[in-house]
């Protein structure tokens, strides 16, 4: 960074408009160490299976010199195209503009007006902490994604953007009105605009929060590892099944008896026990790491989200960017009473707090929707839904019973047991799928194993779709779809004309309310 | 959102609602089936040519019996475009365009003027040859391309959508205002057809004397007429 910049930085008065002008007012560049990130989006984009292609070759001694040589050009290369991208990007604010030229080959020149910046996000990577940066992402109203993302900037800078930003659309919403931004320099990469504090999660709340998600996901991290180790064991000098483990007959073929088969279905158990606590364990350290600290933020503009240990995330929206209010809850979270709150937001990610409480959602509820009741959940689905479920399972058991007579002989009626369940797990589900609509809103509820809720305002429709497959056609039914700007919100198996009455009240309430839709 | 207005929610009666008439849908221009003919008949041609070459090198009853299964195939995907095309419509009202389409699996898809964020017509090689154009308008959320229309009544379109995309925005800017009516303010309103299907716009006309701002009636498109004039160049994005 130029050090007339830092110089400015240290001499204004903080958190005074002025201040945030002269000194963004300057044309600066990235720290360098925004070139580390640029050379991580550029590795991320390249794909960890090719990173490991490439591993392999050079590890495994099957590359020739002249690999060698056009691998370190290109490297090479690659280096000093990243240089001058960092080299290239430049950003200023003139007069009531963002102006940020970038390119290497061909230059872009962004101007963007400082009332059209809807967010602007201060995060803080593990890589940052040590040197005090961070990396600002610009949301802007014209676009459903992030406009740009400043690397590695120091704080003062990017509070600054934020703060001009915030101060820029109060102006426009309220004209002649200006509010004092409160400063709080070197706190926590959270709060550089305070606010009302919604909620904050302890380290006890996110335990409970890791301990209670499914732990299945928590072993996607391991999948990696898994698929490598089984790559790995290939390479052993030796078999990892020693010979005559399988039982073979004289013809050859593994004898499959009811000793085997039970067998496998005790290791299979006790792998699957054993993947649920590792699971668990690491949803535990995740849930610990990444939403250490979680904290939500009510702020002039919208709401604001900081999380994290290592790596300090700061996300925040305006209330109309917000298309929804969803909720999940795997079982063991119900009966601790928390769920996965999740709002959709235009823009960089929606803003997800896990482990939220009912009187917590109902608080962001009332934000958003004022203290309207939600729609109530008194419409169900046809029960068609059980029978579609049921003949499915048939359909797909046909072709398993003659693999499985094939293969395992007078076992085979075994899976014939997915009928019954399939029917017995859609008549469950088509039991607590429910959904309901207001004047201007619309909900839906769904649970199996896990509980789902969703709610949004009919004026965040972008398109509306009524669609009917062979199916619905035949029993006079159909599907009608809600698509916002992020995401959608779709009743199936409705009667033909409870759809159209949904469609027709949606494209009502889009077409005459005036309210802003982001 | 809750900052918007005064948060309101009294029961509104659906029967009242205007409702999308989806028996009055435009067709596509006659030519776009035989655009997609062609692509069939060059299949087509391409097999016989390899029925005639493999004839040579194989045993006679290999290249007819694949021959004959590519063609009946072919026959079949030429006759299900048929149906396809004869099903595809669209529906112009003037607060709204719907597409319809699907054969086995039917939908009607509606885009609010109001959430149009870019519209722009693309014209391929042989859509040029036979004056076809295809009218693409996207919105933050999903997209909604109707092709097969000719190049005029979709510039004409076009023009339209942006017209009142940008007057929406303008209200939807201000929002303070009482909502404008329902009457267009652009050269529409000299023809646009207000009474002429059954219950829905029977409605809009009670609601425009009414002066609420629900009605829907449908616009003229059939002729050209109905259209604001035709924009200089019409594969430029609106935006």
């Amino acid at each position: 960074m130029p050090s007339v910049a830092d110089s400015v930085a240290d001499s204004v008065g903080a958190g005074t408009n002025a201040g945030d002008r002269l000194l963004l007012g300057v044309k600066s560049r990235q720290s360098p160490v925004a070139v580390v990130f640029i050379a991580w989006r550029f590795l991320r984009n390249l794909g960890a299976v090719n990173l490991g292609l490439a591993a392999f070759f050079i590890f495994s001694g099957r590359v020739s010199s002249l690999m060698l040589f056009g691998g370190i050009g290109v490297v090479t290369v690659g280096l000093v195209f990243m240089v001058l991208t960092w080299w290239r990007f430049v950003f200023v604010v003139e007069g009531d503009e963002l102006l940020v030229t970038k390119g290497v080959v061909a230059e872009e020149r962004l101007a963007i007006p400082l009332d059209r910046i809807q967010s602007v996000s201060i995060d803080q990577k593990f890589l940052h902490r040590p040197i005090g940066l961070v990396s600002a992402s610009v949301d802007t109203a014209g676009s459903a994604e992030t406009e740009f993302t400043i690397d590695a900037v120091d704080r003062a800078r990017a509070e600054a953007l934020q703060r001009l930003a915030a101060g820029s659309r109060r102006e426009v919403a309220s004209p002649g009105v200006s509010e004092p931004v409160p400063h709080d320099r070197g706190s926590d990469a959270g709060a550089p605009e305070p606010g009302e504090q919604l909620l904050r999660r302890t380290p006890i709340e996110l335990v409970r929060v890791g301990a209670s998600r499914w732990p299945w996901a928590g072993l996607v991290a391991l999948a990696p590892l898994l698929a490598f180790l089984n790559e790995a064991g290939d390479l052993l000098p030796f078999d990892v099944v020693p010979e005559g483990a399988v039982e073979e007959t004289l013809d050859g073929v593994p004898q499959i008896g009811p000793a085997l088969i039970i067998s496998v279905i005790a290791v299979v158990l006790g792998v699957l026990i054993l993947g649920a606590i590792l699971g668990m364990l690491l949803q535990v350290v995740q849930a610990l790491t990444t939403e250490w600290n979680l904290t939500l933020w009510r702020t002039s503009s919208g709401l604001r989200r900081t999380a994290g240990l290592f790596s300090t995330t700061s996300r925040a929206s305006t209330l109309p960017r917000i298309q929804a209010v969803e909720t999940d809850a795997p079982p063991v979270q119900r009966l601790l009473g928390i769920r996965r709150l999740t709002l959709p937001t235009i823009g960089e990610g929606d803003l997800v707090i896990p482990g939220a409480t009912s009187s917590e959602v109902d608080t962001i509820r009332s934000i958003l929707f004022g203290d309207d009741q939600p729609p109530p959940l008194d419409r169900m689905i046809s029960p068609l839904y059980v029978f579609l479920a049921v003949r499915s399972a048939v359909v797909v058991s046909i072709p398993l019973l003659v693999l499985a007579a094939l293969t395992v002989g007078w076992w085979a009626p075994i899976v014939g047991i997915i009928i019954p369940v399939s029917w017995w797990s859609a008549r469950r589900r088509h039991r607590y799928r429910r959904w309901g609509m207001t004047g201007d809103r619309i909900a839906e509820s769904y649970e199996f194993v896990s509980k789902h809720t969703g709610e949004m305002q009919l004026i965040k429709a972008q398109t509306v779709t009524l669609t009917q497959s062979f199916f619905e056609r035949r029993r006079g039914l159909a599907t009608v779809r809600l698509d916002t700007a992020e995401g959608f919100l779709a009743v199936p198996l409705l009667g033909l004309d409870d759809a159209r009455a949904v469609r027709d009240c949606a494209l009502h309430v889009v077409e005459t309310n005036r309210g802003r839709w982001m | 959102m809750s900052g918007d207005a005064a948060v309101t929610n009294e029961p509104i009666d659906v029967g009242d609602l205007p409702r999308l008439d989806e028996t009055d849908f435009e067709s596509l221009h006659p030519n776009y089936l035989r655009v997609r003919f062609i692509g069939d008949a060059v299949f087509a041609a391409i097999v016989v040519v390899a029925m005639i070459v493999g004839a040579f090198l194989l045993p006679i009853w290999v290249p007819l019996v694949i021959g004959a299964v590519l063609l009946t195939l072919t026959a079949l995907s030429a006759w299900l475009q048929r149906l396809e095309v004869a099903h595809i419509g669209y529906l112009v009202r003037e607060k709204d365009f719907s597409y319809r389409h699907g054969v086995i699996s039917r939908s009607v898809a509606t885009v609010p003027f109001a959430r149009v964020q870019h519209v722009s017509i693309d014209r391929g090689p042989l859509d040029r040859l036979f004056g076809l154009a295809s009218l693409e308008m996207r919105t933050a959320g999903a997209d909604i391309s109707v092709p097969g229309i000719d190049t005029e009544t979709a510039a004409r379109l076009k023009a339209l959508v942006v017209d009142r995309a940008g007057e929406l925005a303008d209200a939807e800017l201000t929002p303070d205002q009482e909502p404008a009516t329902p009457t267009i303010a652009t050269p529409t309103a000299a023809t646009h057809r207000t009474a002429t299907h059954g219950t829905a716009t029977h409605k809009t006309a009670t609601k425009k004397t009414e002066g609420a701002d629900a009605g829907v009636s449908e616009v003229d498109v059939g002729s050209g007429h109905g259209l604001p004039p035709v924009a200089d160049d019409p594969a430029v994005d609106s935006r």
